[in-house]
């Protein structure tokens, strides 16, 4: 991903998500945002998205 | 007297039962310690000497009419500002949160420190929403380290460390997302537990990441862990994650040592990157208990990634109403890593939450074999206050992403954890981590009181 790809993907996320990202800010988001994916490329190299039920919690409760 | 009295739970309820001293003056004695010295540490953000003197002179009532006492009777302790406490705003560490209206109840963990008698002194300081592994706040300045004030206490439950090992209360209570009990127990040579994920109920306290979040205490020794632990002990159902599991104490066991127990040392990703203070301090451990088996533990490291996408994912999306309405109010270090998260693509969180389930697995399998890992719980020593960057491996790499990487990967998975110090006489101590297999938090303070009888903390 370009600097410039990245960039303008903040600033039309974050107008999307209604956040007012200051310009000394940007740079420090984009250097967050760019370790993320970093990490997300390691997990989907696992191929636990397609072998693998998702661990988020959920339990139906009765009415009692 | 009371100053003896200052480092330990245990010789506080055996001197108040047998009526060498009171509540009272054992709370007084706290505040003055407090007073004396907190300006220097920056421990607490909130001190409730009102209601500590009024508990304190209930349990003195109690005693005085016969009653029997609780577990914890005349303790002085404090909590972790994240958890509720009436009348006080609930800050977790932020600006935002101060202007809020003041909590109405205690949080649950609250009630029940005081239904076993211990006395609350007040709230204490914390990296800002939890997301720190410093313990530095902007708003309200750093809890420092004891040992060395100008060192970091670690986070985020740095408040809740500086308090035990400044000697202001014996235990405290703190949360653990990604390492934020153990780094800081770590940093301050305490000891620390973090249950089982589920264990102890987070009702009435401001959440991080719900599916990483838990609640633990910091003492200065496994009878204090281990006594306060059982008094947290009861399901609840306000949390939906709380189990529904009966309580399981854990006070009687410690005794039984690590007789037993197969024990190994983590190796591999745990061993690489750590500084060579570290891994001594861990070959310390693996020598007083006598233990040579290894186990590379497979994934560690896709674990801590997948650890910080659902922190970063979840925490962004909690705060994302304050990041619409006053960005600029929060600490700039934790702002933007949550406009980031914010931003990271749904199908990477949900890969991380499937890796979870593939990684529980992978323990599952390794605690058949085995029944407590021991691991480092952080690469190095405790670092300087302001300190930005740290030698990892040969590499300088950022410190605040650092931290946690020996820890995340356990607590991803939810396993029990008592984090256990390791300290050479005159230096600064080391962590590690006693790591069981769910549910088994007497493991690990089983092995922790058999660390702790080895003398291996200074």
């Amino acid at each position: 991903m370009t600097t410039e790809f990245l960039n303008d993907y903040i600033d039309r996320a974050t107008e999307n998500l209604g956040i007012s990202v200051r310009p000394e800010w940007k740079p420090n988001v984009a250097m967050f945002f760019e370790v993320a994916r970093g990490m997300a490329k390691m997990i989907e190299a696992t191929e636990a998205a397609t072998s693998a039920e998702a661990a988020a919690v959920f339990s139906p409760h009765a009415s009692e | 007297m009371t100053a003896s009295l200052a480092q330990s739970a245990q010789a506080i309820t055996c001197a108040l039962a047998r009526g060498e001293v009171s509540a009272e003056e054992i709370t007084r004695a706290a505040l003055e310690r407090i007073s004396a010295r907190d300006a220097e540490i920056g421990a607490f953000t909130d001190i409730t000497a009102e209601r500590a003197l009024a508990e304190a002179r209930a349990v003195d009532r109690s005693r005085a009419a016969g009653h029997k006492l609780g577990p914890l009777a005349g303790v002085p302790y404090a909590v972790k500002n994240l958890y509720a406490v009436a009348g006080i705003p609930t800050r977790a560490g932020s600006k935002i949160n101060a202007a809020y209206p003041p909590a109405t109840t205690d949080a649950l963990l609250v009630q029940r420190m005081q239904a076993a008698g211990a006395v609350l002194l007040g709230a204490l300081n914390m990296g800002e929403y939890a997301y720190d592994f410093t313990g530095e706040n902007a708003h309200y300045g750093p809890s420092r380290n004891p040992l060395d004030t100008t060192r970091m206490t670690g986070g985020s439950s740095g408040g809740s460390a500086a308090a035990v090992a400044a000697g202001f209360v014996p235990v405290s209570l703190g949360s653990d997302t990604n390492g934020s009990i153990r780094v800081p127990a770590a940093f301050c040579g305490l000891y620390g537990l973090k249950p089982t994920y589920g264990r102890l109920p987070r009702t009435g306290t401001f959440p991080f990441c719900d599916s990483l979040d838990h609640l633990g205490p910091f003492a200065r020794s496994v009878q204090d862990l281990a006594v306060t632990y059982d008094a947290l002990q009861g399901q609840d159902a306000s949390d939906p994650v709380c189990a529904r599991r009966p309580v399981a104490r854990v006070q009687s066991d410690i005794a039984k040592g690590r007789d037993g127990l197969r024990i190994a040392i983590a190796t591999g990703y745990f061993r690489t990157d750590a500084e060579p203070g570290a891994l001594a301090a861990l070959e310390r451990a693996a020598k007083a208990l006598d233990v040579s088996d290894e186990i590379d533990i497979p994934r560690a490291a896709e674990a801590r990634a997948a650890a910080f996408l659902i922190t970063n994912a979840e925490g962004s999306a909690l705060h994302l109403e304050r990041l619409r309405k006053c960005p600029a109010d929060f600490d700039p270090d934790t702002r933007d890593r949550f406009i980031a998260g914010a931003l990271l693509p749904a199908s990477w969180y949900v890969s991380a939450q499937r890796f979870r389930r593939m990684f529980e697995n992978t323990m599952t399998d390794i605690f058949a074999r085995h029944d407590v890992i021991l691991a480092p719980s952080a690469p190095c020593s405790a670092p300087r206050l302001g300190q930005k960057t740290i030698v990892l491996g040969g590499r300088e790499v950022p410190l605040r992403a650092n931290m946690g990487i020996y820890t995340q990967p356990i607590s991803f998975v939810g396993l029990p954890v008592a984090a256990v110090p390791v300290r050479e006489t005159g230096a600064l101590p080391y962590g590690i981590q006693v790591i069981a297999a769910p549910w088994r938090e007497d493991h690990c303070l089983r092995v922790a009181a058999a660390l702790e009888a080895a003398g291996l903390n200074g």
